[in-house]
């Protein structure tokens, strides 16, 4: 029994090594690999964190269970007592300290090239595609008239639609991210992009897609009751097949009703 | 470990165990029209409804409604093997890829005896059944695999219901689900049949199609959001075919109790006859009540009829006459049709001012002026606008861009023309003709650019800025 709790707090770090090993090759980390450069940099980024926290939770996990293990034969005599050691403190805050310094010079650039507008590609923040508002618990989406742009108050010609955002591939696109509520996230798992939306902002984001597909829009951050409902789909598409799903849905919201459908059409033509 | 301490443990852990994971049992409850009734009428509710209805549990579909509850779907294989040893099992020839519906699949031999299918290995095509299978089943024998049940569906959607909608909807469909208190707008209330943005014309209830673009789109500015992508094939029908039996369950009810009341099973009734008529007691009144032919050997015959003529109703809405289609084209929104539609808008005729105000604010007279009870002398006792559900209501800001019932033309053309269901909007469907209907769209969907400038904004930016020097 004295060296179970040694045993125990040994597992965990056999486990995780394992784990770390085999889940990259296995596509348990991430859905799939990004189909961006950026999106491949952040997972670098991620890798870096998880080779750094890896290294020190196997580090402090042995420690612990080398002390427990020396501790679970019971010496006679008195416990010996100890004041700690300056040297040691001194050391492991001044190493964690150069390593989050790392870290944050490290990440800085992936960090500006997504957040930061001014090193937006010029082709993105100067025409946004489309403006997402989120609101519980959907995404409502507001694209220009094809041909025209997007302009921050809404325009009679604006087409409309709901958690069904469409994208041209191998374009930088951005959007125009709002909220109507309370803060939800606007969150790209497969492309690894995730930003806060907050009531009161309008928060530029930019993206680009080299795969055509269709990806998931989730909610990022739990907004109420129904956050599991916010779930939009991302369609990345070739130019052409992109315009003419704007056409579509510019003569769906341009639908007067007129003719009526076939069918419809007999209908009334009895009625009157 | 001492021993205490794991008792301790163990006991915490079974009280958060039954307190927080204890059985939940969903009711439907009853509507209080049905508590206006007196205790024989109230019962004779509760039984049809139980009886007709059953509980969330234990669906009864009538099939006298227009609902598909789903019909059985099943498959006739061929046997490849039985082991006479172990009974339950079956092996069939499965070269189609079958898609056992755990939740009450069975395996039907000849026509008569049905056995439950508690496990299904698609690749060797054994099936596990219960009970054991008595007679000796060979090869040459083909049995039925029933994939799904009948009423299906309506499961379906009661399972999807109680996950997706619950919450909002309530239990049995009444609006007052647990977050419900929350919302403004209200949710919904099913229980009297009528849904605001609908197709059809003024008189008719929804139609299927309705419900289905609802779920599709949302409804922005509610509470009510898309489920496009949470509800996709079968779902969204059986989401649909759970609302529609709710809202009868309701209505039936709400309808059954008004019969009753005609034949004196009012409560306020009874009181008002024990006060005005000598010598009646209340229990000469009750067994008057019970005595009448309706009430007793009839009552079959007069729920039959409720739930016939409420049925026809549901079944009307989806006949494609009813649905509304404009006779001519939106023409081009210009200048003087946009001019019209603001006269139109403003006239005696159409009166839309006096609920959406002279600039469409929403803020007409008739939100300042007390509004009469339904069927009743007296006013609210609040000024405004109230609904069909008693919940005072806002006509429509119309310069905010949000429509309710959709912003295409055709909606905004169908909300004039046969109005908004149990709310106060009317259908103008026959007092206007299409042209006009149309010069209303027109103006309408002007509004919310009426004060703003289009195109670049850094025009109107200068000129705001100028404005303030």
């Amino acid at each position: 029994m004295r060296k179970f709790w040694c045993l125990f707090f040994m597992f965990w770090p056999v486990l995780a090594i394992w784990l770390c090993w085999v889940s990259p090759a296995n596509g348990w980390w991430f859905p799939s690999i990004a189909p961006w450069e950026l999106g491949q940099q952040i997972d670098d980024l991620f890798y870096l964190l998880l080779i750094i926290t890896t290294v020190v939770f196997i580090g402090t996990q042995f420690a612990l269970g080398y002390v427990l293990w020396k501790g679970s034969d019971v010496k006679p005599g008195r416990a010996w007592f100890s004041h700690g050691s300056h040297n040691l403190e001194v050391i492991w805050t001044i190493l964690p300290a150069i390593i989050l310094l790392f870290i944050s010079l490290y990440q800085m650039d992936v960090l500006a090239r997504i957040r930061v507008m001014s090193k937006f590609p010029e082709q993105a923040s100067r025409d946004p595609i489309a403006e997402v508002t989120a609101r519980q618990f959907e995404w409502r989406i507001r694209y220009p008239a094809p041909g025209k742009k997007l302009l921050a108050q809404p325009q009679p010609d604006d087409l409309y639609t709901v958690n069904d955002l469409h994208v041209p591939v191998g374009q930088p696109v951005m959007i125009r991210l709002r909220s109507d509520d309370v803060q939800h996230s606007f969150g790209l798992p497969h492309l690894r992009l995730m930003q806060d939306a907050v009531p009161g902002l309008v928060i530029p984001v930019w993206f680009r897609s080299n795969a055509v597909g269709k990806f998931e829009i989730v909610c990022k951050e739990l907004c109420g009751w129904g956050h599991y409902k916010m779930q939009g789909e991302l369609t990345v598409e070739l130019e052409e097949d992109y315009e003419a799903y704007l056409k579509a849905l510019q003569e769906k919201m341009n639908d007067d009703g007129y003719p009526a459908d076939a069918e419809n059409a007999v209908a009334q033509s009895d009625e009157e | 470990m001492k021993p205490r301490f794991v008792l301790l443990s163990a006991a915490s852990l079974l009280t958060a165990v039954i307190a927080g994971c204890g059985d939940f049992k969903s009711e439907f409850v009853l509507n209080k029209t049905t508590d206006e009734l007196i205790p024989p009428a109230k019962e004779i509710v509760e039984t049809e409804l139980h009886e007709n209805f059953g509980t969330p549990e234990e669906l009864v579909a009538w099939l006298k409604f227009p609902i598909d509850y789903g019909d059985e779907e099943s498959v006739t294989v061929n046997v490849v093997g039985f082991d006479e040893g172990a009974k339950g099992v079956v092996r069939v020839n499965s070269e189609d890829e079958l898609e056992v519906d755990f939740e009450g699949s069975v395996l039907r031999i000849g026509n008569e005896t049905e056995h439950k299918i508690s496990s299904f290995d698609p690749e060797s095509g054994t099936l596990h059944v219960t009970p054991p299978i008595e007679a000796k089943l060979t090869p040459e024998d083909s049995v039925t695999i029933v994939l799904k049940q009948k009423g299906w569906l309506l499961k379906r959607g009661r399972n999807l219901y109680m996950k997706h909608c619950v919450h909002c909807h309530g239990v049995s469909g009444d609006g007052n689900g647990p977050t419900a208190q929350y919302l403004n707008p209200l949710p919904r209330d099913y229980r009297q049949g009528k849904f605001k943005f609908t197709s059809t014309i003024s008189t008719e209830k929804a139609a299927h199609r309705d419900f289905r673009r609802t779920l599709y789109e949302g409804i922005q500015g509610t509470s009510m959001p898309s489920f496009k992508l949470k509800l996709i094939g079968d779902d969204m029908d059986a989401v649909i075919a759970y609302v529609l039996f709710l809202s009868s369950r309701g209505e039936y009810e709400i309808r059954l109790g008004g019969e009753l009341k005609v034949l004196g099973g009012g409560k306020d009734d009874l009181e008002q006859r024990l006060r005005n008529e000598e010598g009646l007691t209340r229990a000469k009144a009750i067994e008057e009540f019970e005595s009448q032919e309706e009430v007793s050997e009839g009552l079959p015959e007069l729920s039959d009829s409720v739930a016939t003529i409420l049925a026809e109703d549901w079944a009307r809405a989806d006949n494609p006459d009813v649905e509304v289609w404009p006779k001519t084209p939106r023409p081009e929104p210009t200048a003087e049709s946009i001019a019209r539609g603001r006269a139109l808008f403003i006239s005696k005729d159409a009166k839309c001012s006096d609920c959406h105000g002279m600039q469409g604010y929403g803020n007409g007279s008739q939100t300042e002026a007390y509004q009469q009870l339904p069927g009743s002398t007296l006013t609210y006792d609040k000024p405004g606008l109230y609904d069909d559900w008693g919940e005072p209501i806002q006509p429509r800001n119309l310069h905010t861009g949000i429509y309710r019932g959709g912003r295409r033309p055709i909606d905004l053309y169908r909300r004039i023309y046969a109005g908004i269901k149990g709310a106060v909007m009317p259908g103008f469907g026959t007092s206007l003709t299409d042209e006009q209907i149309w010069d209303l769209v027109n103006y309408v969907l002007s509004l919310p650019y009426e004060n703003s400038w289009h195109g670049d904004m850094s025009a109107e930016k200068t000129v705001a800025e100028h404005t303030v020097k």
